[in-house]
């Protein structure tokens, strides 16, 4: 643990010297980071005493493998709040340029083209997405293996092919300012039929894929997308019109694995 | 410890790659344009390949192993019986903490700012952020429940979605997109590695129950309450306004 900890400490000195050309640059950066680590410490207390007091009250034991719970829980805070940053420093902004750009364009094809390019890309890097994938390959291929990997590939990249495609849909929604709902309860009545119709399908998985393909990469740059382009054109409200890609975005990959796992039988 | 980094490295550069090619594609190649700051732009995709590579080892140490061995720890002891208070440690487990979790989700916080922003006000963060943890409480309460008593996953989906459907198409038309954008905002990078350990783990420790057909669902119910809740939330506001209104007029 020591020795990955101070990698990473020395890397971010390194990358921190290397780009920051000024030392105060630099110390800002820090300062800025430490910030955000303490307020995510003080965020977590709450669960901290939940856990705390069922292990201690409740079960009336002390936890297994107390350090290194406490420890991955410390690397999970620290990790949460460089990436955030990051997104902020990077991919937020950048995707922003791009909508504002193409959108200025006027093409409609490109402008669908990309968002599905920002929903598939955002999508396959969303460590949530990762985790339930690995738990469902787990289930689904009993054990941890190769054909478990393969399962939890082929479940993430079909999933964000169909967060992609549910942006494009959800644009285009946008653009010709229709209501979310009637695209939305639809959906959910057809998946909610091929759950029940099928009933053999541990739909279950669909379900919390889908659940999970939408967190904490790809909905800031979904939800700046929607409003962004519900700014740029006249007569939609940012707030009526900018919302709704979210929903679409979580239900199309429930869809796709709904008949992804009817067709391979599993 | 230095090995699992490397391989977590490895891991999250391969998932980033896409995102940044596509991006970098239609700046480059189809906008044209050079980088705004690049200097700034790649310190950050450094922090994001190096928070993801962190927050995976955490997953993996420490969010993980703990939601599987708090479901494991409470429900093993209520094996074999059906009443209700002898599950109460585990539902109530599940309850508190979806509430605790979802309050600290950062796209939930980053979510509820701008709709502060974009409302003008009206909607404040702190409010929407307690309601939808709520809802994501209730969800899991809910869910966990079902894997008790081994109620079908689509029987709750069906009543939620109908549910959300009703308060849907009756609520003020502005609040209905944010509504339904709301549940996937809640269940995110903190919550959802928890919750689905969760499942798993007490359908696996539960008889009877397995974990491919019930260990799944907890986190699609934590993502159809809250937009039930905020709806019902927001109706009931309404409706106790128009009365005050209304008997205000009365009186005079």
């Amino acid at each position: 643990m020591s020795r990955g900890w101070l990698f990473a400490v020395n890397l971010v000195k390194v990358a921190a010297r290397q780009t920051g050309r000024q030392k105060a640059d630099v110390r800002d950066q820090i300062a800025a980071l430490a910030g955000e680590l303490g307020r995510n410490f003080r965020d977590l207390v709450p669960i901290l005493l939940v856990v705390a007091f069922f292990q201690l009250l409740v079960v009336g034991e002390p936890m297994d493998a107390l350090e290194r719970r406490l420890g991955g829980a410390f690397l999970a805070l620290l990790g949460m709040t460089f990436f955030v940053r990051g997104l902020s420093m990077s991919l937020f902004p950048l995707g922003d340029e791009l909508a504002d750009g193409l959108a200025r364009r006027g093409s409609i094809l490109l402008l669908l083209a990309f968002s599905f390019a920002l929903g598939f890309g955002s999508t396959v890097a969303e460590p949530a997405l990762a985790a339930v994938a690995n738990q469902a390959a787990d289930a689904v291929a009993d054990g941890a293996g190769e054909a478990a990997d393969k399962f939890s590939r082929l479940l993430r990249y079909s999933a964000a092919a169909a967060v992609g495609a549910a942006m494009a849909l959800g644009v285009f929604r946008i653009v010709k300012g229709w209501p979310a709902i009637w695209l939305v309860l639809p959906g959910y009545a057809l998946a909610a039929a091929l759950a029940l119709w099928l009933p053999d399908l541990p739909a279950g998985i669909a379900f919390d894929a889908g659940a999970a393909a939408t967190s904490a990469i790809n909905i800031p740059l979904i939800i700046a997308l929607g409003v962004g382009l519900a700014s740029l054109i006249g007569g939609r409200n940012p707030l009526v019109d900018g919302f709704g890609l979210v929903a679409l975005s979580s239900l199309a990959p429930m869809l796709v694995m709904l008949v992804f796992l009817a067709t391979s039988g599993s | 410890m230095f090995s699992v980094f490397v391989h977590e490295s490895l891991a999250t550069l391969y998932d980033v790659l896409p995102i940044i090619l596509l991006l970098g594609f239609f700046q480059v190649v189809v906008l044209r344009r050079p980088l705004a700051q690049p200097r700034r732009l790649f310190l950050g995709l450094f922090y994001v390949a190096l928070g993801l590579t962190l927050f995976r080892i955490g997953l993996i140490e420490s969010l993980i192993p703990i939601g599987d061995e708090m479901a494991r720890q409470l429900a093993a002891p209520a094996v074999g019986t059906d009443a209700l208070l002898a599950w109460f440690p585990v539902l109530a487990f599940a309850g508190l903490i979806g509430f605790s979790a979802t309050l600290i989700e950062p796209t939930l916080i980053a979510t509820a700012r701008r709709v502060e922003d974009l409302s003008g006000g009206a909607l404040r963060p702190l409010p929407l952020r307690l309601v939808v943890s709520l809802g994501v409480a209730l969800g899991l309460l809910l869910g966990a429940a079902r894997i008790v008593y081994g109620i079908p996953l689509v029987h709750l989906v069906i009543v939620l979605v109908l549910l959300l459907a009703i308060l849907g198409l009756t609520a003020p038309r502005p609040i209905v997109p944010l509504a339904l954008d709301i549940g996937g905002v809640a269940t995110s990078v903190v919550t959802v590695p928890l919750i689905a350990a969760f499942g798993i783990a007490m359908a696996d420790t539960i008889p009877g129950r397995t974990m491919l057909h019930d260990g799944f669902g907890l986190i699609v119910l934590a993502l159809l309450t809250p937009p039930v809740i905020l709806l019902a939330f927001v109706q009931a506001q309404a409706g106790y306004r128009k009365r005050k209104e209304q008997g205000g007029k009365d009186a005079v």
